[in-house]
């Protein structure tokens, strides 16, 4: 024990601390590249938890009290109000509460009005407006009203009167005692009473705020809904809902009750849709952040594996003096402890608020805004575990051969490290692991509920292997590089380029720690690339089209004759979407929608292509006979469907079958399950006679905006239509889908930060190493600038060896994401080769490289010569 | 004619709160081809006045002119090219490139000077001739002993045709056949080429291969004694030893 102060400490303590404090540049950088990688765990983790998070305390929120709602099996039809007696008469409901919606949008937005599509095309909460409407009576005991200004709604009150979320009342500059125009269905422009102003909570969170409250009785009068209804929500007996057994008990029995046609569930459970679609895109995330902290166990071990060699003198002399081996290793890793409690301690803390950023784009993304980053104890906790234990293992290695140390080696001039070990091992293990893991990622099956994890391990098995390599190839890489390195550094970058070979295992895991980066950027690009290149096939065929109308409101099929009488006009394909669920062969009942074409002017105006089955020319007859839809290839794989399956579907006339006529490539919406039929079977099944979208084709060389406005202006007036061109709806979905894997770029981001740190030590290293060269290169004549020079010659050729592994490899793992996402997302993409991603990837590595190398050079070119020369 | 001259060279080292004087108001001048070693014990300022000489250092007061020219007060990228161009360095552990062969190191002033390396094959495969290693051209540092690659620091220093050669202890790491190889290598060539060169070491042995020798004490020269055969003679030897117990060194 030493006494320092009021302090003891123990010899490693002593040691460790005086160490870190001496080297507090490497310090630095070590516990940085904790951090990061932590970061990007604890960050992806935080993310993915407060999305989920928010999605179910919207739904918990918004549903209030309510223990149960009842809705329409075929999702967000409306529904006979007489259910609402059945319901309050059965056995153990204590309060029924009914509810429905009508989606219109304010009178004064009707102009230039669009709508803002999240994951999966979903609708952008707060595009439209929703009337609510409740009945204030029953509501008491289910929903709270915080009454902000003005008062509630009297129970009973049946006159145009409403309250309206404060937040949106003062948005929209609505004061109490005022009036509010909606568009309506029936009525065209009403006004209705403003009485009060409710807080943005619970019922008020709905729509993102963007809701008026009014009795049911004036929702169903202006969207034209006479006697119907949208859900019921309930309370039921104590005794009941305390148990969750008894509850789901009670569900099953009221959904018997009420039969086929309704589903009675948990209100939370309305998130899962959400959630469900987001699992595979957080998967991925998840993935890719765990690759980080895999790049930062580089940089760590490259650290300790550095200061170990740099104090070979220091350590062979504790060793002369009686330390035991036991005690070095204990020395080395209780740095590793230290640096890795404080480098995972402080990843949280820089994690939590790296996801206070991500969540923005996560909100966008699945349309939901997230307040509050949510990380329970134990994900932080487990966290930092992962963090010190990942330091703890890559500080082993270097651990055991700083024991190996013999106290002769104490008078050595130099640290030695065993650089032919790593050329053997490569030689031995490199090429064999890379072509063993290639062939159990394509062609050894897994079973889905294992794929991701015997994926991932294998990618990490892989990014070993490459890593192995390295030392293999990277003298011959070298040769092939110098020209350019000479060109661009002349004369220091010989010197420097050549450098690369000197410490094999340094080079081998700096060049590695690039590679996973430049993997990194490459594979997230080929994903995107895929995906937007499917986006873009599918936008070419299933679009069509030069123009889409859109309205807030239903529109009436008669449009269609109206829009083809236009001049500029050469044809007209209608589409209607409605919600409803799908019921496949092997029992499972899923939220589906029901796409409805006209199948005899479909052809007019889009494409499809056809992967099974009937082609377009025999499908459309086909769909027009009834009873048979086509599927995307996306749904067919995720589902199970095959080709002449038959699908079940809810319906208003309760279940109906439908065959599987062909399959088609499809980019779907997200991973919600979709089925395509005809106009003529949605009206027979789903009672729907209105138009979601037409998809208009103009004559060649005709104005878009000209058109646009005949349409919006003399077609629709009064009916508040909207149109967008091709291209601006095209953009739309762009713009969607950047968005989406904006997420993957800030990890791929993460990752070349930490090849960037790896870069800094090795070159810190480098420097340190060869402090005595250096001094001879200035006293031999070399200036200061040609110093810098030689050092970033061998940081780029570095950074140039880590992009040609580093793009390989990052085409493997695109590759291998996309068939991952085939066998577990039910995602069709086509592969697409990253090739400008992967040519910018060398432009990256090396500016990576350069940079990472600037501060290294700044020093070496600092060097003090006469210091130098005298080191020994 | 005089390649270097001192005049009044004083250097200061401020250690903390203490002002640590390396070198008096040193003035001294070496003539053209003439090889001076520089005798001193530890502490007598003798690398501090070879580092000055080569213009590593900067004195604290002084002037130092190398062909005629002051290289004191220079910019660090004037004194740089000074280097590159007009001195040659020796060291005490040779400090060769070790990724490098031995006719790499050899032309590694030239590649600094922005030249192509090839281009000078002849001359430098007439140099590894002279240290007698025309056969090792080829071989890294880690592939020659010690002597040898001394002998590859030799050809180093001189590739450039430098006005004059600055070594530091340049047997001091080497076994005494080594040594004596490398002594007899820069005698010959301050005869043969007319080589003007500086030796620092505190080997008589070492030093009785010059033409003269200059002693320092306590940052100042104490003394000049020119020697007589200039090959390790046991006399000369002698001498040297006498004006150490003399001065005291």
């Amino acid at each position: 024990m030493f006494q320092i102060g009021p302090i003891q400490l123990s010899l490693p303590w002593l040691m460790v601390l005086r160490n870190l404090r001496a080297r507090w540049v490497r310090t630095v950088l070590t516990a940085a590249g904790i951090v990061v990688g932590v970061a990007a765990m604890v960050s992806v983790n935080a993310t993915n938890n407060s999305t989920l998070n928010s999605i179910n305390r919207f739904f918990d929120e918004a549903a209030g009290q309510s223990d149960l709602v009842v809705e329409t099996a075929a999702a967000g039809e409306q529904f006979d109000e007489a259910v609402l007696s059945t319901v309050r008469r059965f056995p153990g409901v204590v309060t029924a509460a009914p509810g429905i919606v009508g989606v219109t949008i304010p009178a004064d937005e009707a102009e230039g009005w669009e709508e803002q599509y999240g994951a999966g095309g979903s609708i952008v909460p707060g595009t439209n407006f929703w009337l609510m409407g409740r009945d204030i009576a029953a509501d008491e005991a289910i929903h709270t009203y915080k009454l902000v200004d003005g008062r509630l709604l009297n129970p009973g009150e049946t006159a145009y009167n409403m309250m309206l979320v404060e937040t949106y009342a003062e948005e929209k500059g609505i004061e109490v005692g005022e009036d509010f125009a909606i568009l309506t269905p029936t009525s065209g422009v009403v006004e209705l009473r403003v009485v009060g102003l409710i807080a943005k909570e619970e019922i008020g969170i709905s729509n993102e705020g963007v809701v008026g409250i009014t009795a049911v009785p004036v929702v169903q009068e202006l969207f034209g809904q006479g006697g119907k209804i949208g859900q019921i929500e309930l309370i039921v007996d104590e005794a009941i809902s305390s148990s969750t057994a008894e509850l789901d008990q009670f569900r099953v029995a009221l959904a018997t009750r009420l039969g086929p046609e309704f589903t009675v569930k948990r209100p939370a459970s309305r998130g899962e849709l959400v959630t469900n679609s987001l699992s595979s895109y957080q998967q991925g995330l998840n993935f890719f952040s765990v690759v980080s902290l895999f790049v930062g166990s580089f940089l760590i071990y490259n650290a300790f594996a550095m200061t170990v060699v740099e104090r070979t003198r220091e350590i062979g002399m504790l060793r002369a003096v009686g330390t035991t081996q036991r005690q070095v290793i204990k020395i080395v890793l209780t740095e590793a402890l230290l640096l890795g409690v404080l480098g995972a301690v402080l990843g949280v803390g820089f994690g939590l608020l790296l996801a206070r950023g991500l969540v923005i784009s996560m909100g966008n993304f699945a349309g939901q805004t997230i307040n509050e980053v949510t990380a329970t104890p134990q994900s932080m906790f487990l966290s930092v575990v992962v963090g010190v234990v990942v330091t703890l293992v890559a500080a082993t290695v270097p651990a055991l051969q700083a024991a190996r140390i013999s106290p002769l080696q104490a008078l050595r001039v130099q640290g030695s490290t065993d650089e032919r070990r790593w050329l053997t091992m490569g030689l031995k293990f490199g090429p064999l692991t890379v072509v063993a893991a290639i062939l159990v990622l394509y062609y050894v099956p897994f079973r889905q509920s294992v794929a991701f994890y015997i994926g991932s391990v294998t990618i990490f098995i892989l990014l070993l292997g490459a890593t192995l390599c390295i030392p293999v190839f990277a003298n011959g890489l070298e040769r092939v590089i110098r020209p350019l390195t000479l060109f661009i550094f002349g004369n220091e970058g010989r010197l420097g380029s050549s450098n690369i070979n000197r410490a094999r295992g340094r080079t081998a895991l700096t060049v590695a720690a690039l590679m996973v980066g430049i993997s990194m950027v490459v594979g997230i690009n080929g994903l995107t690339n895929s995906f937007e290149q499917d986006i873009e096939d599918w936008m070419d065929s299933a679009l069509g089209g030069d123009l889409f109308v859109r309205s807030p409101l239903p529109m009436q099929p008669d449009l269609e004759a109206r829009l083809l009488a236009l001049p500029e006009v050469t044809a007209v394909t209608s589409t209607r979407i409605v919600a409803s669920r799908l019921l496949t062969s092997s029992g499972e009942d899923e939220f589906a929608l029901f796409v409805a074409i006209d199948p005899e002017t479909y052809q007019t105006v889009r494409d499809l292509r056809i992967q099974e089955g009937l082609d377009v020319p025999e499908l459309m007859p086909r769909l027009a006979e009834g009873g048979a839809v086509y599927v995307g290839a996306d749904v067919a794989n995720k589902f199970d469907l095959d080709l002449g399956d038959i699908v079940t579907m809810e319906t208003r006339r309760g279940r109906r079958e439908f065959e599987i006529v062909s399959i088609v490539m499809d980019f779907g919406a997200g991973e919600t399950a979709s089925v395509t039929g005809s106009m003529t079977d949605l009206q027979r099944y789903f009672g729907v006679n209105e138009v979601s979208s037409f998809s208009v084709k103009l004559v060649e060389g005709a104005a878009l905006t000209a058109v646009s406005d005949i349409i919006e202006n003399q077609l629709g007036r009064g009916k508040n239509l909207s149109v967008e061109g091709k291209e601006a709806f095209e953009e739309k979905i762009r713009t969607l889908s950047a968005e989406a894997f904006s997420l993957f770029d800030v990890l791929g981001l993460i990752g070349l930060i930490v090849a960037a740190l790896g870069v800094i030590n090795t070159m810190l290293m480098n420097v340190l190493e060869r402090t005595r060269e250096l001094g001879g290169l200035r006293s031999l004549g070399m200036s200061r600038t040609q110093v810098r020079r030689m050092i970033l010659a061998e940081a780029t050729t570095m950074g140039f060896i880590g992009a040609i592994f580093g793009v390989g490899f990052g085409a493997v793992l695109s590759d291998v994401f996309i068939i991952g996402l085939r066998s577990i997302g039910g995602f069709v993409l086509t592969s697409q080769v990253p090739v400008v991603p992967m040519i910018y990837s060398f432009f990256l590595a090396y500016l990576v490289a350069l940079l990472a190398a600037w501060y290294p050079a700044v020093r070496a070119s600092q060097v003090n010569i006469i210091a130098a020369i005298k080191n020994e | 004619m005089a390649v270097l001259e001192t005049i009044d060279v004083t250097k200061q080292y401020n250690m903390g709160e203490v002002t640590v004087s390396a070198l008096r108001e040193v003035s001294f001048s070496v003539a053209n081809g003439e090889f001076v070693a520089v005798m001193g014990p530890s502490g007598s300022g003798k690398s501090t006045l070879l580092h000055l000489l080569g213009g590593l250092d900067e004195p604290s007061s002084g002037e130092i002119t190398l062909a005629g020219h002051p290289i004191t007060h220079l910019s660090d990228d004037e004194v740089t090219v000074v280097r590159r161009r007009k001195v040659g360095f020796i060291f005490q552990f040779y400090n060769l490139v070790p990724t490098l062969t031995a006719a790499e190191n050899v032309g590694l002033p030239l590649l600094i000077d922005g030249q192509r390396i090839e281009k000078h094959k002849e001359k430098i495969g007439n140099l590894l001739e002279m240290v007698g290693l025309a056969d090792r051209s080829d071989h890294k540092p880690d592939q020659m002993s010690g002597g040898q690659q001394q002998r590859v620091a030799i050809a180093r220093a001189f590739v450039n045709d430098p006005e004059i050669v600055l070594a530091d202890e340049p047997t001091g790491n080497l076994d005494s056949q080594s040594g004596t190889a490398i002594l007899e290598l820069l005698r010959r060539s301050a005869e043969v080429l007319g080589q003007t060169i500086v030796m620092v070491t505190h080997d008589p042995r070492a030093a009785s291969y010059a033409d003269r020798v200059v002693f320092l004490k306590d940052g100042r020269i104490v003394q000049n004694l020119a020697i007589e055969a200039k090959s390790g003679e046991s006399e000369d030897i002698r001498n040297i030893m006498r004006v150490m117990r003399e001065l005291e060194l």
